[in-house]
């Protein structure tokens, strides 16, 4: 599967439903109980944060163009790093997967097949990740790209719709819960950009690594665009502290919409496009996890692990006793701890795998000498 | 390979199949039955009654010989503790399920309102059942007789006639846009409290009933009663549409503190920036015991400031508005350069004089912010918790204020000047 290449749009907008995707779960009403009437700065903040360790992280790739992290975390500690990195980054993303399964499993639960048993639900997001990893990243990246147009128009429309509703004064008191709750407590909030971890495994299929920097910091800025963007239209709709009630905000939002005898109910367009994005990023996520799992452990052949790997999500996904037990694993721990995998994990091994790369060269040229 | 393919092949049809039947959650369109408005009043027997005006679809549409408008809609009431319950007991003997979505009322009664409707607007939000942009209304009487006295004459859509009889605010400034949403986000609002629609069931059987002592005409200082001197129910007219819609509900938080009439309830709108347009009726600057009449619209968005003076909040609004002449019954000629300035300073005056008499009952008898001045007052604040400390929905009622309204007469109608009557002077 190392021989499939794609485009740097392609990559970019992979990396950009996958982090964007939150906004269609409880990311608004997360921004508005972290920082009050100023939560629609955290993303602009902590976007800045994530730029600037993807510049560290972009530095130190240089000297490891076409190669993933695990490839990365071999050259620094041998078979003992790959594993253990391996480890870490499989243990992550199977814990995010299954608790957003779970969400978006209950989300549609709520709001449209209230009548229909949660695993009759899921099983359908399963029997897509399923497929979609049979068919490879190229199939999952090269639909995102398809589908991320209607998902972004869909997203417009229940904007625009809300332009009566829009009142600025929402956003006063400025400073919301306070500048240091805002920008200092919430530094960890840095993991809303956690799905950013694509690009580590994305490196073998986008070649360059010209392309990696661009794709990397394009993905970035758009996401914390459309993130910021997002956030400010909920609260300028919604007042707080009612902006921290409603549960899938932007479903709200959704059903506010209404023009004429017409144009109202369009909640319905929104079930559609979030539910096509969220098959791709979960699609998209479990292809990875196969992919590092293969890595990991030396494996020549990913598709044998494609039914038990979503067994095991399936299964896991149950684990929270209710929805609200899932969106506090999500917020409390997803949203604050991811960082540390996203961001310092991979500056870490690469800061050791340059030291080991330079130990290296100055030993060849000793022997040289 | 080629059995691989067979098999898949057969696995995503029976898929399909699975999918494309809708599953648990079929539900077919006549399976349902829909409510128009839902009414809550307090109970006799219980905590709540819950009154529902269920759609008759066979009756709307009708077939070939037309909807019939008397047959449209049915009324049910029960005696119930919560809103679901309620529900579940009509659910035992509508044969149809009771689907929300299609609400275009929720009515409560002026009873319940005083109590607070917090908890059931609550429960309301909480469901997806419930469309935010159903309109809370208060009736003054019971919500069971409003909604029994709901009889649309010209339009046998139920819901159609909800939709028009409540988007009237915007030619008679006599009701506002009461959207579930916008009243439950206003309830929840440190900066803006919310108001409701106010209706009730004409007072009046026949025309020697008419009388005037539920008027507010006498408490402005007025000889006679203008338009808007009225609330919901009190206003002389007979007929065969029993409903009244005028006036407004005024809250504090969940729970109803006041009434404004139909002119208190124009100026609100004024104030508050969502004034579209009016027919106003005023007494003649010269000739006092004539009219004139003004088809008066919003021209610029109201400008509104607060001051703190003195530690008490000084509000500011400007009012910009633009009129067309529709009646001079004096036969003065107000339309002529000299004389239109004088007639535009009237209107200005009559105007501030209503608005400073609505925004002191306002502030001394209600002690609400409807208005959202509030609002204005927030940027002035760097963080939630100063403002909340501030506490300004408590400061509101020690406030001052100044309005300043600008009023422009920009056509005359389709005469350019009153030339007097001209009749025969002998006896």
């Amino acid at each position: 599967m190392d021989k499939v290449c794609f485009g740097k749009v392609e990559a970019i907008f992979i990396i950009m439903n996958a982090m964007s995707i939150q906004l269609f779960l409880g990311f608004t009403r997360r921004m508005a109980g972290s920082g009050g009437t100023a939560g629609w700065m955290i993303p602009i903040y902590t976007s800045i944060i994530a730029l600037i360790l993807f510049f560290f992280i972009s530095k130190l790739y240089k000297s490891f163009e076409g190669k993933d992290i695990i490839d990365v975390a071999e050259i620094a500690g041998g078979s003992f790093g790959r594993i253990l990195v391996g480890l870490i980054f499989i243990v992550d993303y199977i814990f995010i997967l299954s608790i957003m399964l779970r969400i978006f499993g209950e989300d549609i639960k709520i709001f449209a097949l209230s009548q229909s048993p949660l695993s009759f639900v899921i099983i359908f997001f399963i029997i897509v990740m399923v497929v979609a990893s049979y068919t490879g990243v190229e199939s999952i990246v090269r639909l995102n790209t398809l589908i991320m147009p209607v998902v972004i128009i869909g997203f417009l429309i229940v904007v625009i719709g809300n332009i009566k509703f829009y009142d600025a004064t929402n956003l006063l008191p400025i400073f919301g819960d306070g500048a240091y709750k805002v920008f200092i407590k919430e530094i960890p909030r840095i993991s809303i950009y956690s799905a950013f971890s694509f690009i580590f495994f994305l490196v073998p299929f986008i070649g360059k690594y010209k392309d990696f920097k661009s794709i990397g910091y394009w993905s970035l800025i758009f996401s914390s665009i459309v993130l910021t963007f997002g956030t400010i239209a909920y609260f300028l709709v919604v007042p707080y502290p009612t902006s921290t009630e409603n549960f899938i905000p932007y479903l709200h939002m959704a059903r506010y919409v209404n023009y004429g005898r017409f144009f109202q109910r369009i909640e319905s367009i929104f079930v559609l496009m979030w539910t096509m994005s969220a098959f791709v990023y979960l699609s998209a996520g479990k292809f990875f996890l196969l992919y590092m799992i293969k890595k990991t452990f030396k494996l020549k052949y990913y598709r044998p692990l494609i039914l038990p790997i979503a067994i095991i999500i399936f299964t896991l996904c149950f684990m929270p006793q209710s929805l609200m037990a899932a969106v506090t694993l999500e917020g409390e721990v997803v949203r604050r701890f991811a960082w540390i995998v996203t961001f310092i994990v991979p500056l870490v091994v690469l800061i050791v795998a340059k030291l080991v790369n330079r130990k290296r060269e100055g030993e060849k040229s000793n022997e040289k000498v | 390979m080629k059995k691989y393919k067979f098999f898949a092949v057969i696995l995503i049809v029976c898929l399909q199949c699975n999918m494309l039947t809708g599953c648990f959650d079929r539900k077919e369109l006549d399976d349902m039955a829909y409510p128009i408005a839902l009414g809550f009043d307090k109970g006799q027997t219980n905590e709540l009654r819950m009154t529902l005006q269920l759609a008759v679809p066979v009756n709307i549409a009708g077939g070939e010989s037309g909807g019939d408008v008397d047959k449209s809609v049915i009324v049910v009431t029960v005696d119930t503790p919560t809103i679901y319950s309620g529900l579940n007991m009509l659910n035992s003997f509508v044969s149809k399920q009771i689907h929300l979505a299609h609400i275009k009322a929720i009515i409560f009664s002026e009873e319940l309102a005083k109590e607070g409707i917090s908890k059931y607007l609550h429960a309301m939000i909480r469901n997806k059942g419930f469309r935010p942009n159903a309109h809370v209304i208060v009736s003054r009487g019971s919500a069971e007789e409003f909604i029994g006295a709901v009889k649309p004459k010209l339009e046998t859509n139920p819901a159609k006639y909800y939709e028009q009889l409540l988007s009237g605010y915007k030619y008679t400034g006599f009701t506002t846009d009461s959207q579930l949403i916008s009243f439950y986000h206003e309830s929840e609002s440190a900066a803006i409290q919310p108001v409701a629609v106010l209706a009730d069931v004409s007072r009046y059987k026949s025309t020697e009933e008419f009388d005037l002592k539920q008027s507010t005409y006498m408490e402005k200082g007025r000889k006679q009663p203008l338009e808007g001197d009225f609330k919901a129910g009190d206003l002389p007219k007979t007929g065969e549409l029993k409903i009244e819609v005028m006036g407004l509900a005024i809250f504090n938080g969940g729970q109803m503190i006041g009434e404004l009439d139909g002119q208190e309830t124009t100026y609100h709108l004024m104030v508050e920036g969502k004034f579209n347009s009016t027919f106003l009726t005023m007494p003649d600057p010269i000739k006092s015991d004539e009219f004139i009449i003004l088809d008066v619209r919003r021209s610029r968005m109201t400008k509104k400031k607060v001051e703190m003076v003195n530690g008490k909040p000084k509000l500011h609004a400007k009012v910009s508005l633009e009129s067309d002449i529709l009646s001079i019954q004096s036969g003065i000629n107000y339309e002529s350069m000299d004389n239109i300035g004088k007639l535009e300073s009237a209107v200005e005056q009559f105007i501030k004089k209503g608005i400073n008499r609505y925004l002191n009952k306002s502030i001394n008898e209600c002690g609400t912010d409807t208005i959202g001045f509030g609002k204005a007052l927030k940027g002035k604040f760097l963080t939630w918790k100063e403002w909340e400390e501030f506490d300004w929905l408590s400061k509101y009622k020690e406030s001052t204020f100044d309005v300043e309204v600008d009023v422009k007469i920009r056509r005359p109608g389709l005469i350019t000047k009153t030339v007097p009557e001209v009749k025969c002077n002998k006896k």
